[in-house]
């Protein structure tokens, strides 16, 4: 029997053209039909020196699926090259050429002497989710562009989060990332976003180490770039969010880095001493309201899910009920995914549901016992459901329709603040 | 089940003819993966097609393109796309757009391809086989 799938919340491996869109001045050319582009544009933000309505694609119709698209995927990128100024052109496949047998590695192999670098990655829908469609496009800079550099920069720290644009606070939580990786005396080095781009690519196989924040996005890219470039990773699970996480966060990386001891623990006192400082300025407030929601549900991708239940129960004392993880993480990782949410503080211990069907997560959250009204922080799905339950809901996940976020952030202290301060602007319009 | 081809040749080995030139058709029955020439079909162009070539700069700036018919273009395209109606698809080097929304009305397949016609054909009746639509 067919399975339905209720309100899945990610796209096809294609949808990896927001990862390529978050590269300044790097260009995806699609091989795929019309409506592919189309369809993945929404709520990515349409304008810009690229956006989707730009992208080049070969917009492949019947005649291709018979006849074979690689003469009208050789003349977009030929054409791409002489009227779109770009960096770095990275083609990325749909499902249909690469089930009719399209080989576009070939194809792109014949732009090798262009005067810009050409690349592919393919991105079939079949292949999986658009989280594994951001590997495959990571994995086509490391394979086709980078090479192994025996020049190091002393300190050059390669900073890789999750999924541009599919999490709504990527910009901010990756410079925040590179804020904090700076006050500790390393050098970040990230390519998404403002003013990054082809240079920081350039510079990737200078770093000294890699460092990824996310419990398993980009985990291969790790390995495949200690393997081709011999750059070491250090994989650090938890999106740190709040004092809790955060100095934990640093702590690890300053020891992996060898940096001194001392100098960490007054960054992180510094830090430490102003949030407790804004904490204790509010804590009657988090008392009063603690008997609101006594318990909580986050439902999201793997990163926030673990990143805010560890923040809510570690830094504001809540108690978890069953958190949801809808990104489909393969199964080979999600023992190790679940084994973190035992990780908590008070011996608490979180329950987890990899799941992608929303029909079923509402359900269970229906369901259960939250002792009082929920606290769901989750996609813009939650919001019926929780209110039906008279909980207080946050939308902190795709799909995100309540709210703008330009470059705000959650992680590291002023992004557990900064939570802090949306979940009790939820809980205080209880009142008014 | 058997169905139709239409092909746009001048010499019966190549696909070589563009949609608005066609002035007769190679049709060809396919069954599975086999095809044979079944008919030449003559197309019943309206009169002004044949002069329109010749006069067609001069219709326009006399009468100006509004007049419905698109520079008197349109009755060509109809008589095409009616002659055919009882196809699959088409085969030809080039088809036009107003042609490739009329074809598409008709859910008449369209392919603009320039190879011989045997290398199109088995390629066609292969795909329609694939997607069993046979």
């Amino acid at each position: 029997m067919a399975k339905l799938l209720d309100k899945q919340r990610y796209k096809c491996a294609l949808g990896a053209m927001q990862s390529v869109q978050a590269i300044e001045r790097t260009l995806p050319v699609l091989h795929s039909g019309p409506g592919c582009a189309q369809k993945l544009s929404e709520s990515i933000g349409s304008s810009g020196y690229f956006s989707p309505n730009i992208f080049p694609c070969t917009s492949i119709n019947e005649k291709d699926v018979v006849f074979g698209g690689t003469k009208k995927l050789h003349s977009t990128i030929d054409n791409a090259l002489k009227v779109i100024d770009a960096d770095l052109y990275i083609v990325l496949t749909g499902c249909i050429p690469e089930i009719v047998g399209d080989d576009s590695g070939e194809i792109v192999s014949e732009f090798a002497d262009a005067d810009k670098p050409v690349i592919y990655a393919q991105t079939a829908g079949f292949k999986g989710n658009n989280y594994k469609g951001h590997e495959q496009v990571v994995d086509a800079i490391i394979e086709q562009y980078l090479k192994k550099s025996d020049l190091k920069e002393e300190g050059l720290v390669n900073i890789w989060a999750d999924v541009p644009y599919q999490d709504l606070f990527w910009l901010g939580n990756i410079r925040e990332l590179e804020n904090l990786i700076r006050e500790i005396g390393l050098t970040p080095n990230t390519i998404f976003g403002y003013k990054r781009g082809i240079k920081n690519i350039d510079r990737i196989p200078k770093a000294q180490f890699n460092l990824l924040v996310s419990p398993w996005v980009g985990l291969s890219n790790m390995k495949k770039m200690e393997r081709k470039l011999g750059i070491p990773y250090l994989h650090y699970p938890t999106l740190p969010i709040g004092a809790t996480e955060t100095s934990k966060f640093l702590r690890e990386v300053g020891k992996f880095a060898g940096v001194d001891e001392e100098k960490i623990e007054k960054v992180i006192k510094e830090h430490e001493d102003y949030y407790y400082y804004l904490i204790e300025r509010y804590a009657d407030l988090f008392l009063e309201n603690r008997v609101i929601n006594k318990q909580f549900s986050v439902v999201a991708d793997a990163q926030y899910t673990l990143g805010i239940t560890k923040f809510l129960v570690n830094d504001l004392g809540l108690v978890p009920a069953t958190q949801f993880i809808t990104d489909d993480t393969p199964k080979n990782q999600r023992e190790k995914v679940a084994e973190e949410f035992k990780k908590l503080n008070f011996g608490l211990e979180a329950e987890v549901a990899f799941e992608t069907d929303s029909h079923k997560i509402h359900e269970e959250i229906k369901s259960h016992d939250y002792h009082g009204y929920p606290l769901v922080l989750g996609g813009y799905y939650e919001k019926e459901v929780t209110e039906g339950l008279s909980g207080n809901f946050l939308n902190i996940s795709w799909p995100v329709q309540d709210k703008v976020v330009f470059d705000d952030f959650y992680v590291g202290y002023t992004g557990g603040i900064r939570l802090i301060e949306d979940i009790y602007t939820v809980a205080v319009q209880r009142f008014n | 089940m058997a169905y139709k081809i239409a092909v746009g040749t001048s010499d019966e080995i190549n696909v070589d003819l563009k949609f608005g030139e066609l002035t007769e058709l190679h049709i060809y029955e396919a069954d599975g993966e086999n095809y044979s020439l079944s008919e030449i079909r003559e197309i019943d162009l309206p009169e002004q097609e044949n002069e329109r070539s010749e006069n067609h700069v001069a219709n326009c700036s006399q009468k100006g393109c509004g007049n419905g018919g698109g520079c008197g273009g349109s009755s060509g395209i109809s008589a095409r796309v009616l002659a055919v109606s009882d196809c699959r698809c088409i085969v030809c080097t080039k088809v036009g757009f107003q042609a490739q929304k009329q074809l598409e009305r008709k859910a008449i397949s369209y392919f603009d391809v320039e190879c011989t016609i045997d290398e199109a054909l088995g390629k066609i009746t292969n795909y329609y086989k694939r997607i069993n639509r046979d």
